[in-house]
């Protein structure tokens, strides 16, 4: 009987984060620990002539500066785990010869205090040829567009084109009564988070092995990484991760620092901390979600969609970072969304530019698909004459229909128009649709914005990650100790930054194994320790791929367990219970042992053990999900717009969602809310724009704005729940959600509140100084 | 993000403090809140040689009504303005301007006469002094003279201060009894600078306008006075018509720029938007709100009312987390 999972708990890290006691890499320290800071490139795109950093060398306290000539002749390049075939954009710890994007590391310079090393920096001088630059995709396919990797022999700017293709497109759009083509920009942004990257890295020389604390969501794939560049056994590399605050997706990747800091840690022969600084990280961590999309669909009078067909350029920056391509083709391969569209054609083509290169942000590719195929839905309604949700319903796959498989990938099960339905009935329980008429009626702006989504989660199946290209797996594999005195540690590869994982898993190995989760202690981040995971901690599949292996770990142990509890209480293994660390005789709970006197004898007294018995009480099993799982929902977003000042402000939002098997409400509630603020930050607030020669036009959260508190809605939340029938337990995955349908369904309120304008919104950030030049100047309402 | 190297000096009283900063002369700094001062000193877009910390210095902390006067010492934070009954009514326009001013922790520590001296064409207080008619008191090792904001406030960053000179109180004079006024800020998020903010002080006498204040705040190299909209006010009804004819002079006298958060002709729009709202709240006094950040939203919004669908409380949880410490 599941007791834990399903059930609302506050996270076991609470206390400790919120007094301030919670260990971050800028909290640690060694003995003799020195200080990094790095050297960047001023320039987009320029030549390193020289570097001359004898003055910062003489000063005192100063240990030593690092460029890029001084880097091991067989240091390899950084890595790209995503092969989709695509030419090679290779980058180093340090800029050798050249920098590509304004903020590439170009030196690493280590002094005793950070205070030293910032003034040492400003020591060293560097004799810079400024190339010619681009800082715009379109500009980088134009014929006389400087090329970014022109010294490689390119022809043009363009790192890889990905198409593909289903069922006749060309006829569909022939036929179709109605066709409507968009183009959208969807801007840059980041996985901006409170705690900024760091690394410390300690070489002892004795055994010449290396230990990198660093701010990751990849245990295992950063030390591998880190040994393919350096040339090192795995095992002479020892990767921990302390605290996290925040990562998402932006940690999800392998950095030039952490390379260059275990080299500075290497040539000083001290242990070596590097702290990203504030202003530093909107430059040198990777950015995300920028593209440009053409976008046309096809339908028959009846609202039947039978063709979609995307145009995707993606501007991915100076190079291709470790998940090389992967966002912008999981955008093109979710052009069909939750639609039953039997015709459907994309072609993306990953642009390079002289800016950060782009990487993963929560919700990868999907956000932006979401946001060209909801706001082309609504097009296409407005065009019909149809209402929104009749023409998504009219789409939807239907229940009966699942699984099915779409332009790639196979969405699993669900019941779409069920969840939509519930989302439009709030909407009207909540007198929204009634209230906006009356609104518009007093000359008030009001509207209602609709999307749904679903998501790519629980990622992912080994065989089809490695057919697709990538050089990782995607199975989880868990590890369950119970102790000698009855309380459990569980072994994870999974890295807790804040989403709860931890809780979650504890609450699955406690219903598992038969435990309370407070004996349940979760260790994390330590590749010394803990099992190795497949994809590391992203992708929505904590829970789902995680969850799915700690409950065949916890199985296991429970079953010898089971075994030893018999012998002792001479009963039939098949006729015992567990429940919160007693095991006893089904209907007779006075014939009972403690998980402590199963795990004394199972080290302790083997005199107590089954014949035959081994001593020891612990598994050690790997899940790898044979599909991927489709998480879904609907957003609402109600927003009133004051024409005036370009002001949006929320009053009210909706989000009915099914991520399967819940394992702990409050931490899906938690997740879903962050996500829709990164949302909303896509849609209002957040922008990292470049002037044409890639010249950032932003530094510091003056301009990166992020929304806080005063500026979000309260969710009005629902859970559905359709458990994923490939994973056990259900589970489907959330952590990506929220961001995905959100910027559409916000967009489309602005518009619908701006229908008096006839307004099209194709373009994000959507600011109040957009708003304005959109509406015009007008007779200021009297208040 | 760490500062290069600087001398620090603590005086405790003013006659000390202002012979160390004679000393250092232009490359000594004062540090009131340091709100500022510290941020552009960790960018190393300022290197001082010295700071001068006036903290210490006894008897700065001073907010008082004097003579019909309201006198504002050197130490005198944001936040003291924000909890002050000496502001509001008459003095409106600073009662709204406070609690605008970037984030509590930052008006923990910030002060009135500090962000005068910095002169940032963005700052809060520049526009809703300016609209008051305040002065400040300069005092140096050679004596102390009083500068009128509108002739302290030269561009951006620059003020017409001597470096030896020291801010040792802000005055705002009576506006008499029938007053009234607001700040009016647009931010793209709570705590940010001013996209554009506009300060409206007025005071009725018989009916009429007696003096009118207009400032405004991040459209120009500094805190900008709308003359042409005060002269065009002062003297004659607060009607509509001249309400909306002030606004429009005002836009014009608006000088804003493109940027990040908007465009020049955004902002001289919202300039026109905000003094015509400011001065229809000056005009009826009596019907405007407690909570100024309302006045730039727009009217009677309907308030989400339902709770969240989850069952624990924030006090729940802390109430769990606090029983489970004490376990």
């Amino acid at each position: 009987m599941p007791a834990w999972v399903g059930r609302r708990m506050p996270r076991r890290e609470d206390a400790e984060l919120l007094t301030g006691r919670g260990r971050f890499i800028g909290d640690l320290g060694r003995s003799g620990m020195v200080h990094a800071v790095f050297l960047r490139s001023p320039y987009p795109h320029a030549r390193i002539v020289s570097i001359d950093a004898s003055r910062a060398l003489a000063m005192p306290g100063v240990r030593a500066v690092l460029t890029g000539a001084d880097l091991p002749e067989d240091l390899g390049a950084q890595p790209n785990t995503h092969l989709f075939g695509e030419r090679e954009t290779p980058y180093f710890a340090l800029a050798r010869e050249r920098a590509r994007y304004a903020g590439e590391p170009v030196a690493v310079i280590v002094a005793d205090s950070q205070y030293l090393a910032e003034d040492a920096r400003d020591e060293v001088i560097v004799d810079w040829e400024p190339l010619p630059s681009v800082g715009d995709a379109d500009r980088a396919l134009a014929d006389d567009a400087p090329l970014v990797y022109g010294d490689r022999d390119w022809p043009d700017n363009v790192a890889a084109t990905f198409e593909q293709e289903m069922g006749d497109v060309d006829s569909a759009f022939d036929e179709a009564d109605v066709v409507v083509t968009e183009r959208y920009r969807i801007q840059r942004q980041f996985g901006c988070s409170l705690e900024t990257r760091g690394v410390l890295a300690e070489w002892d020389e004795n055994v010449d092995e290396l230990t990198l604390w660093t701010s990751s969501q990849i245990v295992h794939i950063a030390r591998d990484l880190l040994a393919a560049v350096l040339g090192l056994p795995e095992h002479r590399i020892r990767v921990l991760v302390p605290r996290i605050g925040g990562g998402f997706g932006a940690k999800f990747h392998f950095y030039p620092e952490e390379t260059a800091v275990a080299l500075a840690a290497r040539a000083t022969g001290r242990p070596v901390r590097w702290v990203e600084d504030r202003m530093e990280s909107f430059l040198a961590t990777v950015h995300a979600r920028e593209q440009r999309v053409e976008i046309s669909m096809a339908a028959r009078e009846d609202g039947t969609i039978t063709a979609v067909k995307g145009d995707l350029v993606g501007d991915m920056g100076a190079a291709l970072h470790t998940v090389g391509y992967g966002p912008l083709w999981l955008t093109a391969v979710m052009i069909t969304n939750v639609y039953e569209i039997p015709n459907a054609r994309v072609r993306a083509r990953a642009v390079v530019t002289n800016k950060t290169p782009l990487g993963s942000f929560r919700g990868w590719g999907q956000p932006q698909a979401n946001f060209v195929v909801e706001r082309t839905v609504d097009r296409l309604a407005r065009e019909l004459g149809m209402d929104r949700a009749d023409l998504r319903r009219r789409n939807f796959i239907p229940p009966e229909r699942l699984p099915r498989k779409s332009l790639h990938h196979t969405l699993d099960s669900g019941d779409y128009p069920r969840c939509l339905d519930r989302a439009l009935e709030l909407l009207d329980e909540r007198g929204w649709r009634e209230r906006q008429h009356e609104l518009r009626d007093e000359g008030r702006h009001v509207g209602i914005g609709i999307s749904f989504y679903t998501e790519n989660s629980a990622l992912g199946p080994s065989r089809m990650l490695n057919q697709g290209g990538v050089q990782q797996g995607g199975y989880d594999i868990a590890r369950v100790r119970v102790e000698p005195g009855g309380e459990v540690t569980l072994y994870t590869g999974l890295c807790e930054m804040g989403q709860g994982v931890t809780n979650a898993l504890s609450q699955v190995c406690a219903d598992n194994l038969g435990v309370h989760p407070e004996k349940i202690k979760v260790v994390t981040g330590d590749t010394s320790q803990v099992p190795y995971t497949g994809y590391g901690t992203g992708a929505s599949r904590g829970a789902a791929v995680g969850g799915a292996a700690v409950m065949r770990a916890s199985r296991k142990v429970r079953e010898k367990v089971m075994r030893i509890a018999g012998h002792m209480l001479e009963a039939n293994p098949d006729d015992l219970e567990a429940e919160d660390g007693m095991i006893f005789v089904r209907g007779t709970p006075t014939a009972a042992v403690t998980m402590g006197d199963v795990g004394r004898a199972a080290y302790l007294r083997a005199i107590e053990l089954p014949e035959g018995e081994d001593p020891g009480l612990e598994a050690i099993e790997a899940f790898d999900p044979p599909q991927f799982a489709w998480p879904y929902g609907a957003n609402i977003a109600v927003v009133e717009v004051d024409v005036d000042t370009g002001e949006v402000s929320f009053l009210d939002y909706i989000y009915v969602h099914d991520c399967g098997t819940i394992v702990n409400p409050m931490i899906v509630e938690g997740q879903i809310m962050g996500a829709v603020a990164q949302g909303i930050g896509a849609a209002l607030f957040e922008s990292l724009p470049y002037d044409e020669e890639g010249q950032p036009l932003f530094g510091t959260f003056m301009e990166y704005v992020l929304p806080t508190a005063a500026e979000l809605p309260r969710l009005v939340m629902e859970h559905q729940h359709t458990p994923s029938p490939n994973i056990p337990g259900g589970m489907k995955g959330v952590g990506e959600a929220g961001t995905i349908g959100s910027p559409a369904a916000v967009v489309a309120a602005i518009e619908d509140a701006l229908a008096p304008y006839g307004v099209r919104i194709n373009e994000t950030p959507v600011t109040p100084s957009a708003i304005l030049a959109m509406v015009g100047e007008r007779e200021v309402t009297p208040a | 993000m760490y500062p290069g190297r600087f001398e620090y000096q603590a005086p405790t009283t003013l006659e000390e403090a202002l012979a160390t900063l004679d000393r250092y002369g232009d490359e000594g700094k004062v540090l009131a809140g340091g709100q500022s001062l510290l941020p552009l000193m960790k960018l190393r877009f300022a290197s001082p040689r010295a700071l001068v910390d006036i903290n210490r210095v006894a008897g700065l902390d001073r907010l008082a009504e004097e003579d019909g006067e309201l006198r504002i010492g050197a130490l005198v934070r944001h936040r003291d303005c924000e909890r002050s009954e000496l502001l509001g009514g008459r003095w409106g326009v600073l009662a709204d301007a406070a609690p605008q001013i970037s984030d509590p922790i930052v008006r923990n520590l910030g002060t009135v006469a500090g962000s005068l001296a910095h002169a940032d064409p963005q700052g809060d207080w520049g526009s809703a002094l300016l609209a008051a008619d305040a002065r400040v008191v300069a005092a140096s090792a050679g004596g102390r003279r009083e500068i009128p904001l509108d002739e302290l406030l030269l561009g951006p960053f620059t003020t017409a201060l001597e470096p030896n000179e020291i801010i040792t109180e802000v005055r705002v004079p009576d506006p008499g009894a029938r007053a009234a006024g607001t700040y009016l800020k647009l931010e793209r998020r709570v705590g940010d600078f001013a996209t554009v903010a506009v300060a409206v002080h007025v005071s009725f006498a018989d009916g009429t306008v007696s003096r009118a204040g207009i400032a405004l705040t991040a459209v120009g190299p500094r805190n900008l006075r709308a003359t042409d909209a005060e002269a065009a006010l002062a003297g004659a009804p607060l009607d509509d018509e001249a309400i909306r004819e002030a606004a429009r002079l005002a836009a014009g006298a608006a000088e804003p720029r493109d940027d990040v958060r908007g465009s020049a002709d955004y902002k001289r729009n919202v300039v026109r938007v905000f003094v015509e709202r400011g001065l229809r709240m000056a005009a009826r006094p009596e019907e405007r709100g407690d909570v100024p950040r309302a006045a730039a939203a727009p009217p009677g919004r309907p308030e989400p009312s339902e709770e969240f669908a989850g069952e624990e409380t924030a006090e729940d949880v802390m109430k769990e987390i606090r029983e489970k410490e004490d376990q």
